[in-house]
């Protein structure tokens, strides 16, 4: 119940903004090629969505499809 | 992807663009966290022969000879949507002409510079690209000297004040 505590809200927001911003400067940094491989996986994962929505949407073909070391 | 990029360096040899470099959201995320995109936007000069027109026409023509098809407005190149916007003022020329280049598993390729990225964003202005002008200063590692540089030559100070403020 901590987490409910309203004492303890700043910090838990501020812990929670900070491991964001860890990731964001994690994923960053990571090389260029398998930045491209995560884009091309949420491509896949957004393009039935928006095609269900009439909406055209295009996922990129990767000569070797790789797993993106940092995907969680 | 790779592919693509071959393709690329194989129009710049040929002499059908005389210097090309990734632009638009692939380039920030070169410096950034990856984010959704459905197309790759490629910058061009073109060559001196085709005079003061800006048109990407005769890069259509030569994709097409080479069995590529267009896909609405881009160009589908090995599996990659490819829009190309030619360099249309001094500051995606100047953009174009001191891009990084930068290595894709052995293939060369050119990207804009992290600084013009953000003045580009800063031009360009749509919503979008107020956005992501956040996102993009908090992430990417921008020379703060070279930046205010770029954005004093190209009149773009006034606007960056109004968005960093």
């Amino acid at each position: 119940m901590n987490a409910m505590n309203p004492m303890n809200g700043p910090s838990e927001l501020q812990r929670a903004l900070e491991r964001k911003q860890a990731r964001r400067r994690l994923m960053a940094a990571v090389p260029f090629p398998e930045k491209i491989a995560v884009v091309v996986q949420l491509q896949a994962r957004f393009a039935p969505i928006l095609r269900a929505r009439g909406k055209e949407y295009r996922v990129w073909r990767l000569e070797s499809p790789r797993q993106p070391k940092t995907e969680r | 992807m790779k592919k693509a990029l071959e393709v690329l360096n194989q129009l710049e040899r040929d002499g059908v663009i005389a210097r090309y470099a990734i632009g638009g959201a692939v380039a920030a995320i070169f410096y950034m966290e990856p984010f959704a995109t459905d197309d790759l936007d490629v910058f061009v000069l073109l060559p001196a022969s085709s005079g003061s027109l800006l048109t990407v026409g005769p890069i259509y023509d030569a994709l097409r000879a080479r069995g590529y098809r267009e896909d609405r407005e881009c160009m589908d190149v090995e599996g990659v949507a490819i829009q190309f916007l030619p360099a249309y003022n001094a500051l995606i020329e100047e953009a174009l002409h001191e891009a990084a280049t930068v290595d894709y598993e052995g293939t060369p390729t050119r990207v804009l510079r992290a600084e013009h990225l953000a003045a580009i964003m800063l031009d360009t202005a749509r919503a979008k690209d107020r956005q992501r002008f956040a996102a993009f200063c908090e992430q990417a590692p921008l020379d703060n000297e070279r930046l205010q540089d770029i954005l004093e030559r190209h009149g773009l100070l006034e606007r960056w004040r109004t968005w960093t403020t």
